[in-house]
């Protein structure tokens, strides 16, 4: 549930005209009474979890004793950023999403634990970065390393198929 | 969310005799008392069981929660808006702990 709540906040990113018309925001597919939740930041309970985000950016952690702060400066400087995940990452050697880059920065840039997945840090840093994005379109890479690998894309003819 | 702090908006100002709106916001797990965890145990209630606002130290609003309300409890409410003054929110935990916020109103 909770979860759901920190996503719902993000389906906000992305409001904003797309150049393609057939690609359309979830957030326009919303009853009015559930976008008007959405649009009131007070009323929104996936801001309790920015809040905890905020909190946990500046908060120093680990051997390292840095904050994400530390390297990456003021938050607003990551505007834009959340908007190309996932995405492939050449030191994870794979496509990765913003929980999993925020684990990887844990790990490697601060030498603290990864953070539980479903936990409220996990979730409330990951609100917070796509907050820094908010009303801007998504522009996930699909090419390159980050392509479909030749399997996916099958599900459907799988699903459709009768067993033998 | 127990970490998260009150939040309430009131609007700065409004006119005598106005009709304005509180509304307010807690982050609070609102732990029901009826939950198990893995090992079957049950899990304590731990609730804010209620919640008080007053205005210039007059009470304006006042509720008993109970165990179905849910987490992170939205509220709002209405009030005429009759002098300047001052909003005291205050929601009592369970564990006897009171969570306080307050805000300003100027009529006229």
């Amino acid at each position: 549930m909770k979860r759901i709540l920190a996503v719902a906040l993000l389906v906000s990113i992305g409001i904003s005209a797309h150049a393609d018309p057939a690609k359309r925001s979830g957030y326009s597919y919303a009853e009015p009474e559930t976008r008007s939740i959405q649009d009131d930041d007070f009323a929104n309970p996936g801001m309790l979890w920015v809040e905890t985000g905020e909190k946990a950016w500046a908060t120093a952690d680990g051997e390292s004793g840095k904050s994400c702060q530390s390297c990456h400066g003021a938050a607003d400087g990551m505007k834009g950023v959340a908007t190309h995940y996932p995405k492939f990452a050449a030191s994870a050697g794979k496509v990765i999403d913003m929980e999993q880059r925020i684990n990887l920065c844990r790990e490697n840039g601060m030498k603290a634990k990864p953070y539980k997945w479903e936990s409220q840090e996990l979730l409330g840093l990951t609100a917070f970065l796509k907050m820094q994005s908010r009303g801007m379109p998504v522009s996930v890479s699909i090419d390159g390393p980050a392509a479909p690998l030749p399997c996916q894309g099958q599900g459907r003819v799988l699903s459709a198929a009768r067993p033998a | 969310m127990t970490q998260s702090t009150a939040r309430v908006k009131v609007p700065a100002t409004a006119a005598k005799g106005e009709i304005v709106e509180i509304k307010t916001t807690i982050g609070h797990d609102m732990e029901s008392g009826q939950r198990k965890d893995k090992d079957g145990n049950p899990i304590p209630r731990k609730i804010i069981n209620k919640f008080l606002c007053t205005f210039n130290g007059k009470e304006i609003f006042r509720s008993d929660w109970y165990p179905a309300i849910s987490a992170n409890p939205y509220l709002s409410f209405f009030m005429r808006a009759t002098e300047t003054g001052r909003f005291e929110f205050a929601w009592t935990d369970d564990d006897g702990s009171v969570a306080k916020a307050t805000a300003d109103i100027t009529v006229g």
